[in-house]
């Protein structure tokens, strides 16, 4: 993950994967809940975190790049953003 | 929490800590717990909000929140954490071929991201402490914003030099498409752009959408970031904005599994149809009507705030 379009590739990659696995996960949850099988809403709960971290994983391959190409800026930047979504859990925590 | 229950008969008891956090088990205990009405009901419109949404290039929660709220007798918070993760599936699902096209600038989606974090933590924040019928208000206010920013046109666009902060940055870049060839572009205003997306992330989270109503004017018309790359950036972003939102809300417990699943699963559906359609149409007539429907629920979600009732 180099390059511009490497990262690209890369990201395009993840987010066609994570999208897909939790929509597949979903439609397998709602067959189980409508039919009234038990499992159905585990099946949703990981379909959901597949869903929520795609986005971090990506924020995660954009530090990888930055690190690469030694670009401080947006290192700091990245792990700015990294450390807000964990702030999410905290922030959850006490509302 | 008892809340009443709502025209189509659904009913909802919530007791105490409620969905699922990462340490707490899912108490919440909706009568329709995975019913087959709920889920044929809901996926449809979902799907529906997702198609539109797609195809006015507006992400599908500005039609499924009050879809949830008015008809479903879902409690506003519940609603709009649904919505937040049912956007992060809409964003992933359509920014993918405008980041393998390599019209999503990477650089600037970072650069902003830095703001709309912050913002969603503030806005998660609220929204879980703001009282229903405020809430409801201020999203009525926003349905009405909606209606006119698509009723009003953008202006014309000039193109700009980076400045001081975009040139520290490097958030200068170029895109390749069919109509122009090569279009090289700079970024100004990015002060302005940074405050403006802690904004944007803030309405993001508070309202559970994906906030491109704020982001693509704010890029496009301040930044004077050409179209094309704004409406793809800032489709990218909403991922991250979304998900942090949905971080938040999930440990808050309004996210629900049983309401949830059949909201984003039907967003995606609807999304992927629509972005296939919205290739070969000229949805100016339906932006109108669209923006008649806009004003309608707006009202109705301000009247519901306010207590009142129109039975229509």
């Amino acid at each position: 993950m180099r390059t511009r379009e490497q990262l690209e590739h890369g990201i395009s990659l993840v987010m066609a994967f994570g999208v897909g696995i939790s929509g597949l996960l979903l439609a397998l949850s709602l067959v189980y809940g409508a039919m009234g099988m038990a499992g159905g809403k585990q099946l949703a709960v990981v379909g959901i975190l597949f869903l929520v971290s795609t986005p971090i994983v990506r924020v995660f391959m954009c530090l990888h790049h930055f690190t690469l190409q030694k670009d401080w800026r947006y290192i700091a930047l990245t792990v700015w953003v990294l450390l807000a979504m964990a702030l999410g859990i905290v922030v959850g925590a006490t509302g | 929490m008892r809340v009443r229950p709502c025209c189509l008969g659904l009913e909802f008891w919530a007791t105490g800590s409620t969905g699922f956090g990462f340490y707490t088990s899912c108490s919440i205990r909706a009568i329709m717990d995975y019913s087959t009405s709920f889920i044929f009901l809901t996926l449809p419109v979902a799907a529906l909000a997702g198609f539109l949404g797609a195809l006015l290039g507006i992400g599908g929660g500005v039609i499924l929140i009050p879809f949830l709220v008015l008809f479903m007798g879902v409690p506003i918070q519940y609603a709009i954490a649904a919505g937040m993760v049912a956007v992060i599936a809409t964003s992933t699902g359509s920014a993918i071929g405008y980041v393998r096209g390599g019209v999503t600038n990477l650089k600037l989606s970072m650069f902003l991201e830095a703001g709309t974090v912050a913002g969603a933590l503030i806005g998660a924040m609220l929204a879980a402490s703001l009282p229903a019928n405020v809430l409801e208000m201020l999203f009525a206010l926003v349905l009405l914003l909606c209606a006119y920013s698509m009723f009003s046109m953008m202006g014309r666009f000039r193109k700009a030099e980076n400045d001081k902060l975009a040139q520290h940055f490097e958030l200068h870049s170029h895109y390749i498409d069919a109509e122009n060839g090569r279009t090289e572009y700079g970024v100004t205003n990015s002060v302005h752009g940074l405050l403006g997306s802690v904004v944007a992330g803030c309405a993001a989270c508070l309202f559970g959408i994906g906030g491109g109503v704020i982001k693509v004017p704010l890029m496009n018309n301040v930044m004077r970031v050409p179209i094309k790359v704004a409406a793809a950036t800032s489709n990218f972003m909403i991922g991250v904005t979304a998900a942090t939102g949905a971080i938040v809300f999930m440990r808050m417990g309004y996210v629900v599994p049983e309401i949830v699943a059949p909201v984003a699963l039907g967003v995606m559906i609807g999304s992927l149809s629509g972005s296939r359609v919205s290739k070969k149409l000229k949805p100016d007539a339906l932006r109108k009507l669209f923006v008649i429907l806009l004003i309608y629920v707006g009202i109705k979600m301000a009247l519901k705030g306010a207590g009142v009732d129109l039975g229509i």
